[in-house]
């Protein structure tokens, strides 16, 4: 009798249709507060998603985001019973829907936001640089060979607390004044690609906009390219890409961990 | 219409159950916590408050006595960051208790193995003084509803209940206290809520966490007596009492109240409390908060209420509920 129950009330809380719920219910109970249960689960996971994506809402309003959240949580609600994390999907159901919402740029803000989540939850690792010192642009660190030729034919691979965002619109700014609760005022957004890294020291959340070669060769020592091939790719783009202050500085806060 | 925006209708609002991030902590120094109240299981705790991120800040500098904070189990199930620095200071200075909202006791499949896992190293690392969840269900099929559900009470509903609470209480390695549910409406029953709780807590060891504002819902809602609904638990397993407020559904106004948690504790709900403290003798006594949140300071006045309600009822003996 208790799985017909809780099937009949899954069903209901999904579809909003009482149906076989009323068989459960006491002779005469008014059916519509029902109704109470159903707006607690969607309200929980929406209120989820705006805890994971304040700067989504800020741009939306209240009433908007609700809009769009609903039918995102109506078709990904949540598997596992704790929404800290809730919404992976959600920067691909904006762009999914742009149509319907037609803010193009709007993912961008989606994953800025994700990023941001996803670091600040991420697996401690116990490491907290300080700020670098006068030896700062010596390829030095745990596990880093010294013998440089040994180090660009190692692979690495980004620590659990970096992530690396590549988004279609110029946003940066404009995402940090949402996150930080700046006044409003007119920002612009350019159509125009951005790179974002985005990683944790200690408690300390930090994010800043990537040339594209740094990127390139970011994203190729994640891809588990060696650093020779991910420096050539970086080079290959600019001649001129400081190889040697990027990788220092990678190092420096131990956002790269190597393969021996 | 968003929905929680609150009506039945169109939307009742309840308590959120997942927290937004706030600035980081400092840790200062504090006195030892006023041990001189005598509970069941649970340690010697006083007046409690349910810790919101933005007061992490405001609880580690406050001295009041006796102080201590209960935290959403499931807010805390994450792989590292502030967050848990966070309560690891909190738990430094305080007595902690974790109330979890997402096991699914009552269930149709038995609590997620990963969900208990992850209870079980919370709770291994942090050492709350109590540990509690809901006599409810929350999950079916993969699909968590994010909401504490009700149980019909039939003799099935108590068999997976009591399953639910025994596999938990084993994964945790001690007993845990289950909260009575808030009512909405009336469902097709066999025995009183009372009764059914009380059996569970037979069957399993486990304790009672009466939620006064709960009773109170419950008895405007679907029309039962509080005082005797108190009365008819079994007060040797009671070892928490909850405060919480709540607020008129927007449709159906008085007639349908909802359990938000989103406003300060109502007068009466406040004498139920009093009448619980009186029939049951001193417990330890949690004021819950977790929507349009006041200040630390404003709440912490809320909590003296409680504390006034406690030390009262330590001269004085017990009596039936009013």
């Amino acid at each position: 009798m208790l799985d017909e129950y809780t099937g009949a009330f899954a069903r209901y809380l999904r579809t909003g249709t009482v149906g076989a719920l009323s068989g459960f219910c006491a002779e005469g109970a008014d059916l519509a507060r029902l109704r109470v249960y159903r707006n607690g689960f969607l309200k929980a996971c929406i209120d989820a998603l705006r805890a994971n994506y304040p700067s989504v809402e800020g741009v939306t309003g209240e009433e908007r985001f609700a809009a769009l959240a609903r039918p995102f949580v109506e078709a990904n609600p949540p598997g596992a019973a704790s929404l800290v994390e809730y919404g992976e999907g959600f920067p691909q159901h904006i762009r999914d829907t742009r149509d319907v919402h037609g803010l193009d740029w709007l993912v961008s803000f989606a994953s800025l936001d994700r990023a941001w989540t996803e670091v600040y939850f991420s697996e401690d690792d116990g490491i907290e640089v300080g700020p670098p010192g006068r030896d700062s642009g010596a390829l030095r660190g745990p596990g880093v060979p010294s013998d440089a030729e040994a180090l660009m034919n190692l692979r690495g691979r980004l620590s659990s607390r970096v992530r690396l965002v590549s988004l279609d619109y110029r946003m940066l700014d404009a995402w940090r004044r949402l996150r930080e609760g700046e006044p409003g005022s007119r920002v612009e957004i350019r159509h125009a690609s951005q790179q974002v890294l985005v990683w944790r020291n200690g408690a300390e959340m930090l994010y800043r906009d990537l040339a594209v070669p740094e990127h390139a060769f970011i994203a190729g020592v994640a891809s588990g390219r060696t650093c020779a091939e991910a420096a050539g790719s970086a080079l290959d783009l600019d001649a001129e890409f400081d190889l040697v202050a990027t990788f220092a500085s990678l190092l420096h806060h131990r956002m790269v961990s190597f393969e021996h | 219409m968003s929905p929680g925006s609150g009506n039945a209708a169109g939307g009742g609002i309840r308590p959120p159950l997942v927290e937004s991030e706030s600035a980081r902590c400092t840790p200062s120094p504090r006195p030892a916590p006023d041990q001189s109240i005598p509970t069941h299981g649970a340690g010697l705790l006083g007046a409690g408050v349910g810790l919101k991120q933005p007061h992490v800040d405001s609880a580690l500098a406050c001295s009041e006595p006796s102080l201590w904070f209960e935290v959403h189990t499931e807010n805390y199930m994450v792989a590292g960051g502030p967050r848990l620095a966070q309560l690891r200071r909190v738990r430094e200075a305080f007595p902690v208790s974790f109330h979890g909202v997402g096991a699914s006791l009552g269930g149709p499949a038995p609590p997620d193995p990963r969900h208990l896992a992850a209870v079980r190293r919370l709770v291994e690392e942090f050492e709350p003084v109590l540990v509690s969840e809901h006599a409810v269900w929350s999950s079916a099929n993969g699909v968590w509803f994010a909401d504490l559900l009700p149980l019909p009470r039939t003799g099935d509903a108590l068999r997976r209940l009591v399953e639910g609470v025994d596999r938990y209480q084993e994964a945790i390695g001690r007993s845990i206290l289950i909260e009575n549910p808030t009512n909405y409406l009336p469902f097709t029953s066999e025995m009183d809520e009372p009764d059914f709780l009380n059996e569970v807590a037979a069957r399993t060891g486990c304790g009672l966490l009466l939620d006064v504002n709960n009773v109170y819902l419950s008895a405007r809602n679907c029309g039962i007596d509080p005082g005797r609904y108190v009365e008819a638990l079994a007060a040797d397993r009671i070892g928490e009492i909850h405060v919480a407020g709540h607020e008129a559904d927007g449709n159906y106004g008085e007639a349908l109240l909802i359990d938000t948690h989103a406003a300060p504790v109502s007068e009466a709900v406040w004498n139920l409390l009093d009448a619980a403290l009186a029939h049951l003798g001193p417990r330890p006594v949690l004021l819950e908060r977790d929507g349009n949140l006041p200040s630390f300071e404003a709440l912490m006045e809320e909590r003296r209420r409680a504390r006034t309600a406690l030390s009262w009822r330590r001269e004085r003996p017990e009596r039936a509920v009013a």
